[in-house]
């Protein structure tokens, strides 16, 4: 038997079962093996003073009473677009996977809309976007509504993403081609791919009932269908390519008006590790529902209390919810503007600090994104150069 | 590739409750968390800081207290210290009171304050090691000099138990030339 490897030597050391059978009878009789694991031995006690430390007693119930106000004042401000932050959520890790961040860029631009894109249901009629509308949102609108799972139950599929290996390999597994800018920037570009999923809201009658019994707020009756009716936004698949920087950047600035004290300095802050381009495609997502519709929720939505003047006469304006695509820009941070790219109706965002921005268009059922610390006429022009 | 249903529960059940399973988790785990944080930024204060931190954000993410994000628990302790030790504001602020501490205290007919400088001076240079190496380096050290079994290690860096052990000796002899070449400068 081949000697033991220094990682199951060094486990030994610390874990002294963790080597059994045919290894440990090898250990037993090869004296090499021996040296190297008391060589080892000695290794790690140096290591182990470099980490020898004060003792500390710690008190966990203090820490928790510490803890406490600040869990109960988040409880008490909880947003009704929660449910999707916490898909978004910040996750450690030593390396975040670009397929990841990828899922929830798309996720940003696609589900984001969730509550606005309930509008866009129609009884067993499939909703296919073919152009965007912007909807600014104080984000003190949000809050004052009634939270979305007042009405119902929410479920989602956990986006499943992935890095690709080339712009081939993406093309192989999503069916969608990646776009290539004229003039690429310098760096590496890494692909990743988004599997398609879905988020469901199931309305419940009672649930929305016994939430107003509780906090004391009467709401709006149900209208007719809409108890047990399930509305479901279908996205993806999608894939993008990132040119240098961080994507993690990206999903920084994306998140960082809900997730700092200081939106603005940590939208600063995020951008400063920004792509040279980020480019996406995705499907353009659809919108089903098994009972309620287009008009019936936009009238009870219109009926709820705590919904700001501004933001009705936004979503009065939305149109004709069955081809457009509503995205909710956070005026408080971002700014908005209709553009054309590619010979058709887009959207600039861009955040207030100017540092990032991004275009967004709808052709041919796809929905495109280009993104990075582009001004609108940057962003247009890369855009316009995608072949 | 499979997809994962994921559902979300309801404000009513992710509020927070006194005695409620994010509780008990806090009340077991809160030890080995700034344990972990322990390790990477050597000062208590800013380790319970970081705890602070880890449960605020685990809450978001996970209200109901549930276990198999343990893992991430694990993780994000040392993503939040490692994020810590480049922030270093507070610490310098906290650092002058200590040695404030220490001077009343050497005067008072306490610890030696040569001692306790010297304690502190090699604390400093594990801390600015921990945050100069590769960052999976320093994951492993603080995982596992944090009080963390193989697996646990394993399950927070998402990597088969079988490679903990040879990640960690890599981390350690990266470790030992860090505060090496730190010290000789």
């Amino acid at each position: 038997m081949a000697h033991l490897s220094d990682g199951a030597l060094r486990r030994m050391h610390d874990e002294a079962l963790s080597v059994t059978g045919a290894a440990r009878r090898h250990f037993d009789g090869c004296t090499a093996c021996q040296d190297r694991y008391t060589a080892m031995g000695e290794e790690a006690a140096l290591t182990q003073g470099l980490f020898e430390l004060p003792e500390i007693n710690l008190d966990p119930h203090q820490a928790l009473a510490k803890l406490q106000p600040r869990l109960v004042k988040a409880d008490s401000q909880k947003s009704f677009l929660d449910p999707i932050s916490r898909l978004l959520a910040w996750s450690p890790g030593p390396a975040r996977p670009v397929g990841l961040t990828l899922a929830a860029v798309v996720l940003t631009v696609a589900v984001a809309a969730y509550p606005m894109s309930l509008l866009a249901a129609r009884l067993q009629v499939l909703n296919q976007a073919t152009s965007i509308v912007p909807v600014p949102v104080a984000y003190s609108d949000l809050q004052d509504l009634p939270k979305l799972d007042t009405f119902g139950t929410f479920q989602a599929t956990k986006p499943s993403g992935a890095e690709a290996a080339s712009a081939a390999q993406a093309l192989a597994k999503t069916g969608l081609h990646v776009p290539v800018p004229a003039n690429p920037p310098a760096g590496v570009a890494r692909y990743a791919v988004l599997d398609s999923g879905h988020a469901a809201f199931t309305f419940n009658a009672a649930k929305a009932q016994a939430s107003a019994d509780l906090s004391g707020k009467p709401l709006p009756p149900m209208p007719t269908g809409m108890d047990g009716s399930t509305v479901t936004v279908a996205y993806g698949p999608a894939v993008g390519v990132v040119y240098g920087g961080s994507i993690a950047g990206l999903a920084g600035v994306a998140t960082a008006s809900s997730a700092s004290a200081d939106p603005t300095q940590a939208t600063i802050d995020a951008a400063k590790q920004l792509p040279a381009l980020i480019l996406l495609v995705a499907k353009a997502p659809t919108v089903t529902s098994t009972g309620v519709t287009a008009k019936q929720l936009e009238n009870y939505l219109l009926k709820q209390p705590g919904l700001s003047s501004g933001l009705a006469k936004e979503i009065k304006a939305i149109g004709d919810p069955t081809t457009q695509l509503p995205i909710p820009v956070p005026d408080d941070y971002g700014t908005s503007q209709q553009v054309t790219v590619q010979g058709g109706q887009g959207l600039f965002i861009g955040d207030n600090t100017g540092i990032a921005g991004a275009v967004i268009w709808i052709k041919n059922g796809l929905i495109n994104v280009v993104a990075g610390p582009f001004s609108s006429s940057e962003a247009i022009a890369v855009a316009n150069s995608l072949s | 590739m499979t997809s994962q249903t994921l559902a979300v529960p309801l404000i009513s059940r992710d509020g927070y409750r006194p005695g409620g399973p994010f509780e008990h988790l806090f009340l077991t785990e809160y030890a080995r968390v700034v344990g972990i944080a322990y390790r990477v930024v050597a000062d208590r204060d800013e380790a319970e800081d970081v705890a602070q931190e880890v449960f605020w954000r685990f809450h978001r993410r996970y209200p109901d207290g549930r276990e198999a994000a343990m893992g991430w628990l694990h993780a994000a302790a040392v993503h939040t210290a490692l994020n810590s030790i480049r922030t270093r504001k507070r610490r310098v602020v906290r650092e002058l009171t200590h040695f404030a501490d220490q001077a009343l205290t050497g005067a008072q007919g306490g610890p030696d304050p040569a001692q306790l400088a010297e304690q502190d001076e090699r604390r400093e240079q594990l801390r600015a090691a921990m945050g100069r190496i590769p960052k999976k380096s320093a994951w492993v050290l603080a995982l596992r000099y944090g009080g963390l079994s193989y697996q646990e290690v394993a399950d927070a860096l998402g990597v088969g138990i079988g490679q903990v052990g040879t990640l960690l000796r890599r981390a350690e002899i990266t470790l030992r030339k860090e505060v090496q070449s730190g010290t000789s400068q």
